[in-house]
């Protein structure tokens, strides 16, 4: 386990693109989403006929805009069952869904409380550092991007699955991706839990390094991992096409010569 | 200044002479604004809330206060409740009322840690109460401060050294400024920064956990693992060069308290040795507890660690003094690396 709390390096603005995902992240979360997302219906004791009514309200919300591969693969959405896809579940399968939207609205759906909170952590350590050396335009659009890849990915992995993918992790891992361009020496406050438990600055490297170990060790297999390294390349590959750019490349500059004023002068 | 035996030591730290609220003043401050802050939340949940969405409800309830705290920094200078009773909030380096966006991180902060029952309070107060210009947490992240009413402006980060100083006079010992506890805490964040080595040792570690044994087994095994490379890493660091990456940063060195020098490889295993257990070894945290007691409130600020290895942490003597007390100053406001 390793949860990123912070990382060292100053930012020349603040991060309002990235404040600005989370936000509407957590108010989609919040909000938006139906309340079976943040409050678990009853299964057993005192279950009632509005209980079953928040669940099937999640999963109808679920399957219309959260992305799902067959979908994706047919064009044709769950309700026309597409041959495409297997074992469709039985659920409230909406009929006039958007299908490619889907791949852009499911990166704004959080499953659970816990999901949100792991992914907005990440995001904030990460992405604030990416978005002062892209810009904010750059840094949204590879968000987007890299979110959308993530999924392509998945569901290239997993042909056939009927069921619905959703988490910002796909776009996150894509800024994680760029900041590894953008700062290969970036060191992250992480509290560590498999090698004694301790808070330390360790290289991003190794932070995402856990972060993909702590995954495929996780028992259930709800997390999408093939999401997870097809973001994070888009990212990457995004990041280091961007930073050929004139203007990113200034920007790196100025960086540098701040760090180097900074090492040697007191306040 | 205060100095005794570790274990009656108060367990708030006392206060700077300077520019500080008192702490009477700003607990009833903060009443006020709780009592006014629920009321309006209360109005909110009633024009707002669905009664399903319970985590919707408490962004409800923070948003409010948020913008209860901020408009009224902002406008006013301070919340209605500080105003009742003479506080104002400043924002460092700054005259005046702090502008919005200051303002709203100080109420964000605030905020958060008002909503988040037990851990968000329990944070919030020690925070408040362990720090010697009583800046609590939200203060430290809007780089403001609660000063009296009519108290000079601008307050500039340069003179808040000399306020913590005035809180408590530096300890000085015969091989110079004896090195604060906080400053050493942020100092061991920052052990790995020239120890690629052990930083890949906690990722292989990890590693290790696809090894089928039970978890049990694993956490001990790795635990144990990370402790004997720790040890040997820190032995042979700071025999040879009486520092590590952190110290470095914040100006402070390890020496042998006689000599003055870097400890021989034998005190400085002892030395290792002791550290390694108590920062890692759960069992041993309440012994990590006495060593940061020591370190706080001792004279010679030596931890168990430091008695072990017979050394002490001071102040790097090549350094200018006034240049190493602002890499400390720095360190502390968590603006080092």
């Amino acid at each position: 386990m390793a949860l990123p709390l912070r990382d060292d390096l100053p930012t020349r603005r603040f991060p309002w693109a990235t404040l600005a995902l989370i936000v509407v992240n957590v108010v989609v979360f919040l909000f938006i989403q139906p309340s079976a997302f943040q409050n678990p219906p009853a299964t057993d004791d005192g279950y009632s006929s509005r209980d079953a009514e928040r669940e099937r309200e999640g999963a109808e919300f679920s399957f219309r805009w959260g992305a799902v591969s067959c979908e994706l693969q047919s064009g044709e959405d769950l309700a026309a069952r597409p041959s495409a896809c297997e074992d469709i579940p039985v659920a409230p399968l909406p009929a006039d869904k958007s299908v490619y939207l889907a791949l852009f609205t499911s990166m704004f759906l959080h499953g659970s409380t816990l999901h949100l909170a792991g992914n907005m952590l990440f995001l904030w350590v990460f992405g604030g550092n990416v978005e002062d050396r892209l810009g904010r335009a750059r840094y949204l659009a590879l968000y987007l991007i890299g979110g959308a890849a993530a999924t392509i990915g998945y569901a290239a992995v997993n042909q056939g699955a009927a069921l619905p993918l959703i988490g910002a992790s796909g776009a996150i891992a894509a800024a994680m991706g760029a900041y590894l361009v953008v700062h290969p020496k970036g060191r992250i406050l992480t509290a560590i839990a498999t090698a004694a438990f301790q808070v330390v600055y360790v290289p991003a490297v190794v932070v995402l390094g856990l972060f993909f170990v702590t995954q495929f060790l996780t028992p259930d297999n709800e997390v999408a991992w093939e999401a997870h390294v097809a973001g994070m390349v888009a990212g990457a590959i995004a990041a280091l096409a961007l930073t050929r750019l004139p203007s990113v490349k200034r920007r790196r500059e100025f960086d540098a010569a701040d760090v180097s004023l900074r090492s040697g002068a007191p306040f | 200044m205060w100095s005794g035996t570790p274990w009656l030591a108060p367990v708030w730290s006392p206060r700077a002479k300077g520019p500080v609220a008192k702490r009477g003043p700003r607990l009833g401050a903060r009443t006020i604004d709780l009592v006014v802050g629920l009321v309006l939340v209360v109005v909110a949940w009633i024009i707002a809330g669905d009664g399903e969405r319970p985590l919707a409800a408490a962004a409800m309830a923070w948003l409010v206060l948020t913008l209860y705290e901020a408009i009224s920094v902002a406008r006013l200078g301070a919340t209605p409740g500080k105003l009742a009773l003479g506080l104002r909030v400043v924002g460092i380096d700054g005259a005046g009322r702090p502008p919005f966006g200051q303002a709203a991180k100080r109420g964000a902060v605030t905020s958060v840690f008002t909503v988040v029952p037990i851990v968000g309070w329990g944070i919030w107060l020690t925070s408040t109460l362990t720090d010697t210009l009583g800046r609590g947490i939200a203060d430290r992240a809007a780089r403001t401060m609660v000063v009296p009413k009519g108290t000079p402006l601008p307050i500039a980060t340069r003179d808040l050294a000399g306020y913590a100083d005035g809180a408590r006079a530096p300890r000085l010992s015969p091989l110079g400024r004896v090195g604060d506890l906080d400053v050493r805490i942020r100092a061991r964040l920052r052990r790995l920064l020239d120890a690629p080595l052990l930083a890949t040792a906690i990722g292989l570690l990890a590693l290790a956990a696809s090894l089928p044994v039970s978890t049990a087994v694993l956490i001990l095994g790795s635990s144990a693992a990370w402790v004997v490379v720790f040890i040997a890493d820190e032995t042979h660091r700071v025999h040879r060069t009486g520092s590590t990456a952190g110290h470095r940063l914040a100006g402070l060195i390890i020496a042998g308290r006689r000599t003055g020098t870097p400890p021989s490889s034998g005190r400085s295993f002892a030395r290792a040795l002791v550290l390694g257990l108590t920062l890692y070894v759960p069992v041993l945290w309440p012994l990590l507890v006495v060593s940061m007691l020591m370190m706080r409130f001792g004279d010679t600020g030596r931890g168990l660690h430091d008695l072990a290895g017979g050394t002490i942490v001071v102040a790097n003597p090549h350094l200018d003094p006034e240049v190493q007390r602002q890499q400390a100053m720095r360190m502390r406001l968590g603006q080092a690396g």
